[in-house]
């Protein structure tokens, strides 16, 4: 029993401990950024157009418990993958079948491909490559005609910098001398747009 | 006994206390991995084995029951045969900030392999290194209560807690640890319950940006109920992982401390693998794993060379080969090959 009660005594020590930590303590990651690393830290990366958002929620539960998340980092990414999540546009209910590894974002850590989102690379290749570059680099074909140039969406301090909101903001609005795209796009392909960015930017951030 | 009582009497009005939810909106999912493979093996100097296996057909079901309660269960399909077993099935109360309570029966949380990395789809050979079965006998499940968590120290650094106590392995005097783990106590006497309960836990640090973690796990419990002498097994364990861009490092060592009325048993395992991912889809292995064991000639050594390609972020065909060095260094002839192919649905 002294045993027995030491463990949860210290189980609850343990819980205090992580309980009082302060927020500001809580890093500030991305989504995209922890989503690479936790569940990286086991198994390759699962790309977010594979589930729904209520499957997703349900598998993030899931990880919460297995792979000891703290209830930000999943609230991120969470955040991150319901954004890519696939659309139920017809009765679909599989989960998702066999799907070939999508497009390679240079991940760097642990050399898993990241996925791209299909809607939002699209989006991105459509609307942002000219300027901005396929890589994100700010080395686009219309870049040489700008000035001020556009931004270096793979630059981790920029990335570093920026909040999704603000991201948001910029590409629903426009900034400088980009032109906003919210009001053609609608609010869904601006989500998509920023989680591309994100997932363009993120993994250089974290393996210079 | 009673303090047990107490966490769960607390535990439940606490998860019921959650704003209910219907079930059917938040997503009840069917999931799992399957796998097939052939192998082929030395068994003697002028015998082979060579055979086809459905090695797992493993069901996962979860899902959300109220606001912060889970639920989750595998049921375990084996070597297409008549092995069916319940891997784990257990509620999970998430209600408190950072601090997950389950119950149930759960995979032990000791160690990396064991709980996270067994599943085939993860596991980068197609085989448990040496070490993982009769020093910890992966996948060791129980039941219990099981709480874990995690905590933010600073930018990507986490540590990251679990503590158990479940009713523990319990099998014969001095018997093999792999032999302990069966849950279905019917056949011991009393049906296997008794009053002694094993307990334990992991600490672990992840350096999220650096690509690395490391913890320690420990367990012990009786697992030998005698009139006059209670027999205690306990197992430490140490862990660490490193991944830099496509290269995974990673190691894992257990030791056993086995009381047993004919001498106490020392026993110790673990493995050192390596891993370096090359475009996305190929993936080279390295894995040195080890047991040694009481007695003459039980001791066992392993180098594993392995090749996996991934078909999509979900399936993959793993190759492996392995090289056997028992107690008398080399003179074994007992390699093997294995093929494989798995998925997780």
């Amino acid at each position: 029993m002294t045993r027995m009660t030491s463990a949860l005594l210290a189980t609850g020590l343990l819980g205090l401990a992580a309980s009082a930590t302060p927020a500001r303590l809580q890093a500030q990651r991305s989504g995209v950024e922890i989503w690479s690393q936790s569940c990286g830290r086991c198994h390759l990366l699962q790309p977010a157009i594979r589930y729904t958002a209520d499957q997703w929620e349900t598998i993030m539960m899931d990880m919460v418990i297995f792979a000891r998340m703290t209830d930000d980092d999943a609230a991120a990414v969470l955040a991150f993958l319901k954004g890519g999540a696939k659309k139920l546009a017809s009765a679909d209910p599989t989960p998702g079948s066999i799907r070939p590894l999508a497009v390679l974002a240079s991940a760097g850590r642990p050399g898993f491909t990241l996925p791209a989102q299909p809607d939002g690379a699209a989006l991105y290749g459509q609307n942002c490559s000219a300027c901005h570059g396929k890589a994100g680099k700010g080395d686009g074909a219309a870049a040489a005609a700008l000035n001020p140039k556009p931004t270096n969406l793979a630059d981790t301090t920029f990335q570093a910098s920026r909040t999704d909101a603000q991201l948001t903001e910029a590409i629903a609005n426009g900034k400088g001398t980009m032109p906003g795209f919210g009001a053609g796009l609608g609010n869904d392909a601006v989500k998509a747009l920023v989680a591309y960015v994100r997932l363009v930017g993120a993994p250089k951030a974290k393996n210079p | 006994m009673r303090v047990i009582s107490i966490v769960a009497g607390c535990a439940l009005p606490l998860a019921l206390a959650g704003a209910p939810e219907p079930a059917s909106a938040q997503g009840l999912m069917l999931t799992g991995y399957a796998d097939f493979e052939a192998r082929y093996a030395k068994t003697g100097p002028d015998n082979s084995e060579f055979f086809f296996d459905n090695y797992h057909f493993n069901l996962i079901a979860m899902g959300k029951l109220y606001k912060n309660l889970f639920a989750s269960g595998e049921v375990e399909y084996e070597h297409a045969g008549e092995e069916i077993m319940l891997e784990y099935a257990f509620l999970s109360y998430t209600g408190f900030k950072n601090i997950r309570i389950s119950a149930g029966k759960f995979i032990v949380p000791f160690g990396r392999f064991n709980k996270d990395l067994h599943p085939t789809w993860i596991n980068k050979m197609p085989d448990r290194p040496l070490g993982m079965d009769n020093v910890l006998p992966q996948t060791y499940s129980d039941v219990g209560i099981w709480i874990s968590g995690a905590a933010a120290v600073s930018g990507g650094t986490r540590i990251v807690y679990d503590a158990f106590v479940v009713n523990g392995l319990l099998g014969e005097d001095g018997g093999d640890i792999r032999d302990l783990r069966d849950n279905d106590r019917e056949g011991l006497s009393a049906g296997g319950r008794d009053n002694n309960k094993a307990f334990g836990g992991r600490l672990g640090v992840e350096l999220g940006p650096q690509g690395l973690d490391v913890g320690a796990s420990v367990y012990t419990g009786n697992y030998f109920d005698d009139p006059t002498d209670n027999l205690t097994l306990t197992l430490f364990g140490a862990d660490a992982a490193y991944a830099y861009k496509g290269l995974e490092v990673r190691a894992e060592a257990v030791f056993a401390s086995q009381d047993a009325t004919a001498g106490d048993l020392k026993k110790k395992g673990g493995y050192a693998q390596a891993a370096y991912m090359v475009r996305g889809r190929f993936e080279p292995v390295i894995r040195f794993s080890l047991k040694d064991m009481p007695g003459e000639n039980n001791d066992q050594r392993r180098l594993s060379f392995g090749g996996n390609y991934y078909v999509s972020a979900n399936s993959s065909v793993r190759l492996a080969y392995h090289v056997n060095m028992e107690q008398d260094a080399f003179a074994s002839d007992n390699n093997a090959a294995v093929a494989q192919f798995n998925i997780m649905f």
